[in-house]
């Protein structure tokens, strides 16, 4: 992901990358609570926008770079792609398997629960960070 | 509790979950033994969506 990261990085210039490896740095990652990796931080005025863990595609990068610059933490904190095809996948398929059971409305609900939340977007707590001394 | 599963391996337990489900639930499989093959089927497939499996956890390792 970092090639792609560094790719979209340089496309903005109001947007600042700055990379921690957490492996080299572990009490950086402590005090900024990491404890996953890849993991991505927006921040915006010493305002955390968004985070999130695991493997973000080209255009999510481009995505999350664009809302950072505009501050708008609503589109930011998304849940990845494989997380939502994955998601999606399961809970329509419990769904299905439910209607072809009856119907087993429990079932369905639980798939069509799946569904429904994986999709939707997540909002991130706001945390104003402060500086280290 | 960050993911260890790879994309093909989440999809993998999904549809293993799901299969087990609907034979645990029909009337393939017939009995208790039908509804332990259902009840099963959800630990794939909630291991699968939620890309972490504690077994990879315990043996230190991953299929990331």
């Amino acid at each position: 992901m970092k090639p792609d990261l560094d790719a979209v990085a340089e496309g903005f210039d109001t947007v600042d990358l700055v990379v921690i490896d957490a492996a080299a740095d572990p009490e950086a990652a402590k005090a900024l609570r990491v404890f996953g990796s890849p993991t991505l931080i927006a921040v915006r005025d010493g305002v955390e926008l968004a985070r999130f863990t695991g493997r973000r595609t080209r255009a999510e990068l481009e995505n999350l770079f664009q809302e950072t610059a505009a501050g708008d933490p609503a589109t930011l904190a998304r849940t990845s792609h494989s997380d939502r095809v994955v998601g999606t996948v399961a809970g329509v398929g419990v769904a299905g398997v439910g209607l072809a059971l009856g119907p087993a409305w429990l079932l369905v609900a639980f798939g069509a629960a799946i569904a429904v939340l994986v999709n939707l977007p997540r909002m991130s707590r706001p945390r104003r960070w402060s500086r280290r001394k | 509790m960050s993911a260890n599963e790879a994309s093909w391996d989440r999809i993998a337990r999904v549809i293993v979950g799901i299969v087990l489900i609907y034979l645990g639930f029909s009337s393939v499989i017939d009995g208790g033994l039908g509804i332990l093959v259902g009840v099963i089927g959800f630990i794939p497939l909630i291991t699968g969506i939620v890309g972490w499996c504690p077994l990879y956890s315990v043996f230190r390792t991953s299929t990331k």
